[in-house]
Order: C-alpha cells, then structure tokens, then sequence
C-alpha cells in the first residue's frame, strides 16, 4: 500500500442515467452514458470550479451510449490537432465525430461507412506511432469485427478529410460468442484483443488479420451451454509497451485479473487480494465482485481496476500487489439527493490521467485516476505528494 | 363422360342478415337450411379472413370457401361434418345461455377435429367472421380465463359479491365494483411468486389486492388492471416482474397498449426486480436475448412520446435494459433471495413510505 490518492473534484449527477464509459484525452475527459449524451469535462476544472458550468454536452443517439474510443494527433503537414470520437450506441451504431485545436465548438460528424451502422458493439482506434497507417476496428454483436484504415487529411482551408476504408474482416470463427471486449495495443507490432462472453480472449494481428494466440479461461465451473460461460472477459487492455495483456474475467460474483504475454502468448500470473471469501472456489481474486474497468498508466507500472464491489485498486505491476485501493460511496457527493432503486455506486470505468493533463497547479507532477459510476458521478483523484 | 348425380347442388350462404336479428336467428336460418336441403348436395360457402392485423381499422381481407356435403376428398368430407357440428353446438350454447371456450368446444369432438385446436379455430374463425359475429358478444366463446387475483376486499358483480380470499380465476365482468379500498394493487409476472405471496398476505393480514398474469396478461387481465387504475387514481399499483426484457414487456403490456399510444395504468411502477438487487443469481443472456432486448430499447425510445408523464418510470425501464445489455446478464425474481415474499414486502413497504403515507398496518 505505497500509493495514497486524494479526492480532486466530483461532480454528482453527472448524467441522467448509468455513466458507462470514460475517455481521456488531452484536453477534455469524455463520459457517454445510456441517456445518450458524451460529456466533455475540461481536465483543468478543478476543486472549487464549477464542473457542470464548464462542461460541453453534446446529444449523440436517444437509446444511449455504452463505449467511446478517442483518437488525437497533429494532422501531418500542419498543425491542426484533431480528435476523433467514435461512440458506440445502443442502436448497434458507432457513431464517429472529430473536432479540431481541442476545441469542442467545432465537433462535427464523421461520414461513417455503412458497416459501422448497424449490429456493432465496440470501437477502438489504432494510432501508429510511426505515422504509416491508423485503424479503426469495430466488433460486431454477430461475432466478427471489422477494420478500418484511416487516413486524416486537411487542406491549406482547413477543411478536414477523413476517409475510412475496409481493410478487411478479423478471422473469427463465427460459432464464438459476443464479443464482449475489445483492446488494441497500441505498439509498434499492431494486435487487438477482443473478449468472448464464453470467456475467452483472441490475440489478432492487425496486419494479417489472421488469430494469433487463444487465451481460454481458467474457470473450472461449466455451465453446460457453448454460448456462456462465468467467466465473461469484462474488460481487457494492453499494457502501454504491448507487452503484457491484462485480463479482467467474471469469477461467479467476483472478478480475476489474469495477465498474459503477448508475445509468448502465456499466462504469467494474476492479480489477487488476500481473501477469505466463502464465496472463492478456485484461485484468489482481484475484486469482491464484477470488474468494470482497466487501465495502465503511462508507465505500465502500474494497473488500476474497479468494479462492483464499489471500489477502485491500483496494482503494482512488479510486486503484483495492491498500491491503493479507493472506496466509493454515494455519501462522497456533495449532492446527496439519489434515485434509491437504481443508483449505486458500482465502478463502472477507470482511466488513469497522465501528469501534466489536469493543467493546474495542483496536479502537474502528479499522475490521477478518473473513476465514473453507476451512481452517476464522475469523480477524479490524484495521487499525493510530488506537489 | 360425366357422371349425372340425381341429386341436385345447394348453395347454402353464411352471410349476415340484412334486417336486424338475433345470432340464435342467423345460425338457425343456415341449420334449417342444411335440414331442409339434407338430401340435396348441400355446398357450404363461407367467408375465410385471410390476414388479420393487430392494428384497429386495418382492412382484413377474405375468401370465399365452398364446403361440400358431397366432398371428394376426406379432408373437406370432414369440414363439412365439422362445420355441423360446430353450429350444433354453437346453437346449444345460445340457447341455454352458455358461456365457453374455444377449448371447450375443442373437446366436444377430439377425434373429428383431428386433435387440433387450431382446426376448430380456423372454423370458429370463419362462421363468426362470414356471420359477422363477434366471438365474445354474440356467441358467448371466451378465451380461457388466465389472470389471478388475490383480495381481501369482496367484489360486487351486479347483485352477486364475490370473494377472493384465495387465489381466483378474474372473473368475466360487466359492472363491477370494489366493496372497499386497498392499500396498494400488486401486479406479479409468475403464478409460482403469486401464491406464496397470497399466502404471506393472508398470514400478514395485509390488505393488498394480488394479481398475477400468469406470465403476459390476457385481456381480461388488462381490462381488470385498466378498471382498477381508472377507479382509484391515487392507489399505488406496483409491479414486480423478472429484471430482463420478457418482464420489462409484461409490465408495459399492463401499462400500455397499442404500442405506447393509450395508457392503461399509469400509475403502474417498477417495483422490482432490479438487477442490481441480488448478483449471485444472475443469468447470462442468450444471443436472442440480447436481440430482444436492443430491439425492445429501440421500441421503448422511439415509438414512447416524450411528452408524457411517465418520463421517470420509462427512463427506469431503459436504464435496467441497457444495464442488462452491457453486463450480459439478466436476473429471475424467483431466485433474487432466499424469502421473495419478505424482499417484495420490503420493497413495498419502501415505496409505500415514500409516497408518504403508510397504510398503519404495514408498519410493522
């Protein structure tokens, strides 16, 4: 328990409805929730300011938004910043919008191709970090996932080109399940992992689009059906460098963090916490219930996890033990007055916010987290000391 | 060569009357007919409704359909003998002023209805459609009553009281009316959750009138919710069905029909189950499910008029479906805890309480 992080900022009521997914970037952090709105919060808003003045709405589809993935560069030849947002809706539609210069006045809708508007479930962008070909992909509710290449233009007017073209299908045997799950490494050697709901992970490559490793679960409990499983890959992620993929599965009510090797395409070990738990069959766990979210920081030292046993956990990625673990509680907010049936305070996202995002005086040198809710509020903390 | 029969052909017409008449009248006009004409070649035309739509106002469709009494095939032999026996015993119920099913006119010839429902159906279907009839009004075929109810207070049906102080059948009713007030109205999506309610009801002597759908309502179901709504506009009506989109469903048939045009009980709330409630009987969702449910959100957030009151409680039903549709999972109100009937007494109380006023003998 090395890490000590302190509250910064929350904002209660931060959506009408479940907040589901957050996104950081730059400038902004992102929330979409099932109302259907994104919200962007200014990453300098801080203690004292008043968040829900300074935050820019915008209403993207009436039956809500479940995932959002973002994309920032500089354009080439230029120095437009653009940000490319892709929000995947309840409709099955993921809808992509960008904006320029970190400025939210000028978001605007993308021309999305006919394959993202319909039947998908989850987004995720590939920046190449030596600037030859970006990527889109998009999995499927039928099993499939699609991928884009992408390639951002802008004239000396300032008018903005952005042109999708299939690049072709991942080679999923179709007989899989939902593919509940998506991660895209964002290395040098491109690879995406996509979470099956009868608990396994496939390791893509993105350049020959063909399977590469199957991670299955370890859960010893079968329930008889194909199609399901207990061990459901709630969230996955890579870790910064691409190679180690953390695996968050369902463990009846509790949830396991496996990781994996990329490379080798091996187990090498788990997260847990010291338990006693009746409810523990096999192996330990890494959270008293259901895991919502994962994220690495910069570094890749560090893990952070949440979940619904309403509390947050960042992981040492040498030792494999718990820095920090922050609890949730509707009593955090500043504004008490709840929908009793339906909020609670399940961790439902976590992103690490890099040092030096929360431009303010406070928060330069230290690195934070960004916890959203199902109770929903968005509450943002930072790590102590290092002022 | 063709062969002259020496019986000569008799069209015998199911069509409405043009002067006004009893259905007794029109069906013993085509008996004596088929009578006077038994040693003809008799040939039954009737008019067969082609496509039925749910929508009211919709043009329905129809074809003539020639049964003879001289058949060449069996199968026509048989509708022949079907149809007699059908207006038989259609004629016998007018007469002696008896209300049925179409079960049960099923069962008054299995074997020459070949053992099929849908057989005396489709026949059902085209004698009161060419006759212009109607099922229920003019003769008397109900569908089977489903929907059961629990109460402490007696209903008057016209001059008869009726009692409910076991689970009942609701009954088919005309003028009916409540000796008295509940606390609240309790609507449950299973029978198997409906009768140890009932049970813990009675033990408790609490006054709650307890209805169950057995699973999607009938009509007569509906028609009752939609009375008692309209009579006691302040009571509270509270619904427990299971936290996936079949229960979600129940709960806006009761609610509403047509779509979400015309509501029928708006003060119906989701009570429960929440899924969030209990995370240890969760269920994964099917792939048809899942279906289900993305196509349900759809209907709820396109075809609901914003417009209306219930915002709130139609926000509520979004936020548990998507909730399910993100975490794959759903979750069945018989498992939610060890005693069901103290978690829907616990959330009734809840409710009850925050809507300020709690009935005196559900504080304990």
């Amino acid at each position: 328990m090395g890490k000590q992080y302190i509250p910064a900022l929350s904002v209660a009521k931060a959506h009408e409805s479940d907040i589901l997914d957050v996104e950081i970037t730059d400038k902004f952090t992102i929330t979409v929730s099932s109302d259907g709105y994104a919200k962007f919060w200014d990453n300098t808003i801080y203690e004292g300011d008043d968040a829900r003045e300074r935050v820019v709405e915008h209403f993207i589809n009436k039956l809500g938004i479940h995932h959002v993935a973002a994309y920032e560069n500089i354009l080439p030849n230029s120095h437009v910043k653009i940000v490319i947002v892709a929000f995947a809706c309840f409709d099955g539609q993921v809808a992509l919008y960008y904006y320029l210069n970190d400025d939210v006045s000028t978001f605007k809708p993308v021309d999305a191709p006919a394959e993202i508007t319909s039947g998908c479930w989850c987004p995720g962008f590939y920046k190449d970090p030596e600037s030859k070909e970006d990527l889109l992909v998009v999995t499927q509710a039928k099993g499939s996932a699609v991928v884009f290449s992408m390639h951002v233009d802008c004239d000396a007017d300032g008018n903005v080109q952005i042109d999708l073209q299939k690049f072709g299908e991942l080679d999923i045997n179709k007989s899989l399940t939902f593919p509940n799950s998506l991660a895209i490494n964002q290395g040098i050697d491109r690879k995406a992992a996509i979470g099956f709901t009868n608990g396994d992970v496939l390791l893509f490559d993105l350049i020959t689009l063909k399977l590469v490793y199957t991670f299955r679960s370890t859960d010893l409990q079968i329930t008889g059906q194909k199609t399901s499983s207990n061990s459901i890959p709630r969230v996955i992620e890579f870790s910064p460098g691409g190679s180690i993929l953390a695996v968050a599965r369902d463990s009846q009510s509790a949830g396991s963090i496996a990781l994996y090797d990329v490379k080798y395409g091996e187990n090498i070990g788990s997260l847990t916490t010291p338990s006693h738990s009746s409810k523990a069959t096999v192996g330990g766990f890494a959270h008293e219930g259901w895991i919502m979210g994962l994220s690495f920081d910069e570094s890749g030292g560090f893990l952070a996890s949440c979940g619904f046993d309403n509390c947050v956990r960042v992981w040492n990625m040498d030792s494999r033990e718990r820095e920090a673990t922050i609890k949730l509680d509707i009593k955090d907010l500043e504004d008490t007055e709840h929908n009793e049936e339906m909020d609670n305070s399940v961790a439902s996202g976590v992103k690490f916010v890099k040092k030096g995002v929360r431009g303010n005086s406070l928060g330069t040198k230290a690195d934070g987290l960004c916890v959203i809710s199902f109770d929903r509020a968005v509450r943002w903390y930072r790590e102590a000391g290092g002022l | 060569m063709m062969l002259n029969f020496p019986l000569s052909e008799v069209h015998v017409y199911f069509s409405p009357e043009v002067r006004p008449d009893t259905p007794l009248k029109r069906l013993a006009r085509i008996w004596s007919e088929i009578q006077k004409n038994i040693h003809n070649d008799i040939v039954l035309v009737l008019q067969k409704p082609l496509s039925v739509r749910k929508t009211p106002g919709d043009y329905i469709k129809s074809r003539n359909v020639e049964i003879r009494q001289l058949a060449l095939v069996s199968g026509e032999a048989r509708k022949f003998a079907t149809l007699i026996k059908i207006l038989k015993v259609l004629i016998t119920n007018l007469l002696t002023h008896k209300q049925t099913t179409k079960r049960d006119i099923y069962y008054q010839d299995v074997t020459l209805f070949q053992k099929s429902q849908t057989y005396v159906n489709e026949i059902l279907d085209c004698v009161s459609y060419s006759l212009h009839l109607s099922m229920e009004d003019d003769l008397g075929i109900f569908a089977s009553q489903k929907g059961m109810l629990f109460s402490r207070i007696p209903l008057a049906e016209g001059n008869t009281v009726l009692t409910f102080d076991t689970p009942t059948l609701i009954p088919r009713f005309h003028d009916i009316k409540l000796l008295g007030c509940p606390d609240a109205v309790i609507i449950l999506e299973k029978e198997a959750i409906f009768k140890s309610f009932c049970q813990f009801v009675k033990e408790k002597n609490l006054n709650l009138l307890v209805i169950t759908g057995k699973g999607f309502p009938d009509r007569l179901t509906r028609n009752f919710v939609a009375y008692l709504s309209k009579e006691y506009k302040n009571l509270a009506f509270l619904g427990f069905v299971d936290a996936d989109v079949y229960g979600i469903n129940i709960l806006k048939t009761y609610k509403y029909t047509l779509g979400f045009s015309v509501p029928q009980c708006p003060q119906l709330r989701l009570a429960g189950v929440h899924l969030l409630d209990y995370k240890d009987g969760w269920q994964d969702l099917s792939m048809r499910d899942w279906k289900m449910t993305s196509n349900f959100i759809n209907k709820v957030k396109t075809e609901w008029n914003d417009t209306q009151l219930d915002k709130r409680e139609v926000n509520l039903w979004h936020r548990e479906l998507t909730r399910s549709l993100v975490l794959f999972k759903k979750s069945e109100i018989n498992v939610i805890s060890s005693d069901p009937n103290q978690y829907i007494f616990d959330k009734i109380k809840c409710l009850m309480s925050r809507r300020s006023v709690t009935p005196r003998h559900m504080q304990a």
